[in-house]
């Protein structure tokens, strides 16, 4: 093994996943106010892409969490029976785990047969070891835990043996779980092993305990975690949990968009709904504006108070504020690095072309003084644009002689619509490199996604660390070149790794590229007709099935994230979704993270771009992004950070 | 005494390859050195031959007579195939693999049909000897479009993480997940093992191939992998262990499992064999010795079928007829 000495500097968010935080998870959970209520008699359905929090949220509920929550340091005594009614019990589907119920020569309902054993036994088993721990901890007595224990043994077939404690019932619980394992890896050789009911004992063994604990509403809650990981006839099985619910015993599952499988139960023509069997709660969609910049400004907040140079900063102190690191994004401080580069503005040769061209009536002229007197980049470069849409020169002018003495101006419309979008058109003018940075910069980019703003910051502290000798002791605004370095690096990640998203993750990437390429070049349009276009439409029921499994797929790993339609722009056309590229993936093709506008593309022309041959989707990329775009190789050639360094050396030498 | 267990195959006498009873390949891929090891036995004798076929998404497999000289073009082979979990152990029995010898050569095999073979072959339908074989490329092919990290033309993509036939465990809730990942030129797939099974970056370990099949090799295995290396801080684990010796990569995951013993972690490992195939068949061996608190963790990769690499290198015999002979543990070469 090698060992090398590393940097000491402790980064609050290397730590990103909620399996990670181990024992004191509970204390860097967030949002208890968002999330209050949510766990009830009846289920849950947690639904979010990756890192949306659905982790975290089951995990801070089970019972190790919430013991050591309640946990006094007075009495060394948790109080969780006396301040919880739920007792959590965490279920990952592991897919290698799960998968391993199917084929070998069985059909679907053979299986249900075993896996509703395995699933029962496993869930029993939790609740034992929730109850052993109880009695362990001397927070329940139990006097009847030989009957109980005896009458669940019995439900397995072990009514022959003596098993009268929680401890023994654990560990033979542990050995079915290992003997079902068993079978199904020797499936040719070994006997089938006893199957118990599939939901009998784990209700029994619920209602049970809590009689015993005495307890008025206690629950067991069983967060099964990764639904869409479950089989289709598992899922089945889970529904028909989630259908039939039980007072003592309640399945909650999260998963990802579009991870259900079927909505069907075990019973014939039976479905389980929203509103009447369970309660849908959708993380991404119901925690956003001000409510995710809340939770996130608390996840932040609790992991800059375990940095040691922290722990004595009061709630409130700025030192605790991610902001404070991060500052808010300022077009003009963008602008300004922009135009350092080159003394003479690229664009203003055409602007001067233009304005004595067109104002032969001394409008243009005027115009062209107005603007040279003001020395506002932005509103220069507006100003090209507006003539290259064909705007008249003396509406211009005039518009912007109200604008500057501070009355009701199509100015102001101008650049609320344009502003952001002129940024784009300068990067390209002078040859830069896009930037990403501030708080609401990234807020954006982690497109409600808490784990990416999480890593994010990981990368943004990564870097002032490294390239600008940030420590805690002197605190203060990470530069702008360390967190665009930073959101760039993440984006490149995040494209790189979507071929590896199953099962059609080489289709989604190569759809991934070609779009976000067709967006960059849209974002160069000089006349920005649609401003800041990154995401799309097209009519989810007229694509092929093969689009509708790539589209499907995006949207349960969050590469794309469907909202409701915003503006029609016809009136035939019908309202439904709109497919937003993660915003995370803007820093990677230097495309705006902002809602703004779409790209209409027909259904034809979709399939093409997920199915195509290399020159049809080449074809199709350069009819939606109406310029010449080269070869498909071209488009898809991958921008790596080596790319990105190269990018910014070149940037340097031109200044 | 240490017992040399790995041989190159152009070495070995004549009378080698007249011993053994029963061959099996597979041509997964249309690559050339899939067919080079079949070469060697040129004018001497022919063992029976069989040619497995193994479907990654279907778990069916087909065994299927195939005569050395005459080998199947991947993809012209229709022969009926059968779930491997419920029929290889049968067949392999009924072909007579029992008490014979046996030389695999697992060059064209995937991965998850290698994996089962093996267990059989350890666990139950014993040959007197048991041979596998490894045909090295000579060089592969470049991507159409590569990055610093993506380098050549290897995976068409992946079915993801799922059960391996045969290695089914459950997570032991109450020991701490250390995965250790075997890893080869992709750094995506360390990534989305890692990523998917959600291990903490302090438990992460690495085994790299040094030295590589060639030079400068171990280079791309590590350039590859960097970002992952850098994200889980794995640079300060790292194993090295011959890209072409799974006794090596053997030994070096019972070394990481002693540093588990040795800092009282109670860990389980999960290993994760993503790089090369010897590699694969150490971990395998190592899955096999020890299956309490050991996992084996796949994420199914579909090879690309076409241009993958080119040309043959060296061609290696493993002897593992100590291992299926008393199960004993083989960590030293």
């Amino acid at each position: 093994m090698t060992s090398i000495d590393t940097n000491n500097f402790q980064n609050p968010f290397s730590v990103n996943r909620a399996e990670h935080l181990g024992a004191d998870l509970y204390k860097y959970f967030a949002g208890a106010n968002l999330l209050r209520g949510l766990l009830s008699s009846k289920s849950l359905v947690l639904q979010g892409g990756r890192g949306s929090g659905k982790t975290m949220f089951f995990m801070y509920h089970s019972y190790e969490s919430k013991k050591r929550e309640w946990l006094s340091q007075k009495s060394n005594r948790s109080r969780i029976l006396e301040m919880e009614k739920i007792l959590g019990i965490y279920f990952k589907a592991e897919p290698d785990l799960v998968t391993g119920f199917r084929k070998k020569g069985q059909d679907d309902e053979w299986w249900l047969g075993i896996f509703g054993h395995y699933l029962n036994v496993a869930v029993c088993d939790q609740m034992c070891h929730i109850v052993a721990d109880l009695k362990d901890s001397e927070l329940a007595s139990f006097k009847d835990e030989a009957k109980i224990c005896e009458a669940i043994s019995r439900n397995f077939g072990w009514g022959n043996e003596a098993i009268t404690t929680f401890k023994e019932l654990a560990e033979r619980l542990e050995e079915a779980e290992d003997a079902v394992l068993f079978y199904i890896n020797n499936i040719d050789r070994q006997s089938e092993p006893f199957l118990s009911n599939t939901s009998r004992a784990m209700r029994r063994f619920a209602e049970m305990l809590v009689k015993s604990i005495g307890i008025d509403g206690l629950t067991f809650h069983v967060f099964i975690d990764e639904f869409e990981n479950l089989e289709f006839y598992q899922q089945k099985l889970v529904n028909s949990l989630i259908k039939n619910p039980d007072k003592c015993l309640v399945f909650d599952i999260g998963v990802r968009k579009r991870g259900f499988k079927t909505f069907s139960t075990l019973a014939e023509n039976e479905q389980i709904s929203a509103g009447n069997d369970f309660r849908p709660f959708d993380l991404e969609e119901e925690i956003s504006g001000s409510g995710y910049e809340r939770l996130i400004r608390e996840i932040c907040a609790k992991r800059l108070r375990a940095v040691p140079e922290l722990k004595d900063y009061t709630e409130g102190d700025s030192r605790l504020r991610i902001d404070s690191y991060l500052g808010l994004y300022d077009i003009k401080k963008e602008v300004d690095l922009i135009v350092s580069s080159r003394r003479e503005p690229p664009y203003l040769k055409e602007l001067k072309t233009r304005l004595t061209e067109m104002g032969s009536d001394g409008k243009g002229r005027d115009l062209l003084e107005m603007l040279a007197k003001e020395n506002d980049v932005i509103l220069s470069r507006l100003t090209l644009v507006l003539l290259m849409q064909g705007k008249k020169t003396d509406r211009i002018l005039t518009e912007l002689k109200k604008y500057k003495k501070g009355e009701i101006s199509e100015y102001k419309d101008w650049i609320h619509n344009y502003g952001t979008a002129v940024v784009f058109l300068l990067c390209r003018d002078y040859r830069q490199r896009k930037r990403y940075f501030g708080f609401d910069t990234y807020l954006s980019l982690s497109s409600g996604i808490p784990r990416y703003f999480i890593q994010l910051c990981f990368y943004a502290f990564d870097y002032a660390n490294k390239d600008d000798g940030f420590v805690f002791d002197t605190a203060e605004q990470f530069s702008i070149q360390v967190q665009d370095k930073a959101a760039y690096h993440l984006s490149i990640s995040k494209v790189d790794e979507i071929d590896t998203y199953p099962p059609v993750g080489h289709k989604l990437k190569r759809l991934v590229l070609v779009l976000g390429r067709v967006f960059e070049q849209l974002h160069k349009r000089p006349t920005i007709s649609e401003p800041e276009r990154n995401h799309f439409y097209t009519d989810y029921d007229s694509i092929s099935d093969s689009s509708k499994e790539v589209l499907n797929s995006g949207i349960m790993w969050a590469v794309f994230q469907p909202k409701p339609l915003t503006k029609i722009k016809t009136g035939r056309q019908p309202r439904g979704i709109e497919y937003h590229l993660n915003h995370i993936y803007a820093p990677y093709f230097e495309i705006s993270y902002r809602r703004q506008r779409r790209l209409d593309i027909p259904a034809t022309e979709f399939n093409k771009l997920v199915d195509g041959e290399d020159a049809i989707v080449a074809a199709v990329a350069q009819r939606l992004s109406k310029i010449k775009l080269g070869s498909l190789t071209d488009l898809l050639q991958f921008q790596d950070m080596q790319a990105y360094q190269i990018d910014l050396w070149s940037s340097d030498e031109s200044q | 005494m240490k017992v040399s267990r790995t041989y190159e195959a152009q070495s070995l006498a004549p009378s080698f390859y007249q011993s053994i009873d029963l061959f099996i390949f597979g041509t997964v891929t249309d690559e050339e050195r899939n067919r080079h090891l079949a070469g060697l036995w040129n004018g001497q004798k022919f063992p029976t031959s069989y040619h497995l076929d193994y479907d990654l998404e279907l778990e069916e497999y087909s065994l299927i007579t195939a005569p050395l000289g005459s080998i199947p073009e991947q993809g012209t082979i229709s022969a009926a195939k059968a779930d491997i979990t419920a029929h290889l152990r049968t067949q392999l029995d009924s072909i007579g693999v029992r008490g014979k010898n046996l030389l695999v050569d697992i060059t064209g095999i995937s991965q998850p049909a290698i994996f089962f073979m093996l267990k059989l072959l350890y666990e139950d339908v014993r040959p007197a000897h048991l041979f596998f074989a490894y045909t090295e490329p000579f060089r592969y092919r470049a991507k159409s479009l590569p990055s610093s990290e993506d380098v050549f033309e290897l995976t068409e993509r992946f079915i993801g993480l799922r059960a391996l036939p045969g290695f089914v465990r459950r997570p032991i809730e109450r020991r701490k997940p250390v995965i250790v990942l075997l890893i080869g030129f992709e750094g995506k797939r360390a990534k989305y093992v890692c990523d998917t099974l959600e291990v903490e970056s302090d438990n992460v370990r690495v085994v790299l191939g040094f030295p590589g099949f060639r030079p400068g090799w171990q280079y791309f295995a590590y350039g590859g992998n960097q970002s992952m290396i850098e994200q889980f801080q794995s640079h300060r684990f790292i194993w090295p262990a011959a890209a072409n010796d799974p006794f090596e990569a053997c030994s070096a995951l019972y070394e990481i499992r002693q540093n588990q013993v040795e800092s009282k972690m109670d860990s389980e490992l999960i290993l994760a064999p993503i790089g090369t195939k010897p590699h694969s068949l150490g971990a395998a061996i190592f899955a096999l010795q020890n299956p309490t608190y050991t996992r084996l963790v796949y994420d199914f990769p579909v090879k690309a079928r076409r241009y993958r690499s080119e040309g043959y290198g060296t061609t290696w015999i493993y002897n593992l007829s100590r291992l299926v002979k008393d199960g004993a543990n083989i960590p030293t070469n």
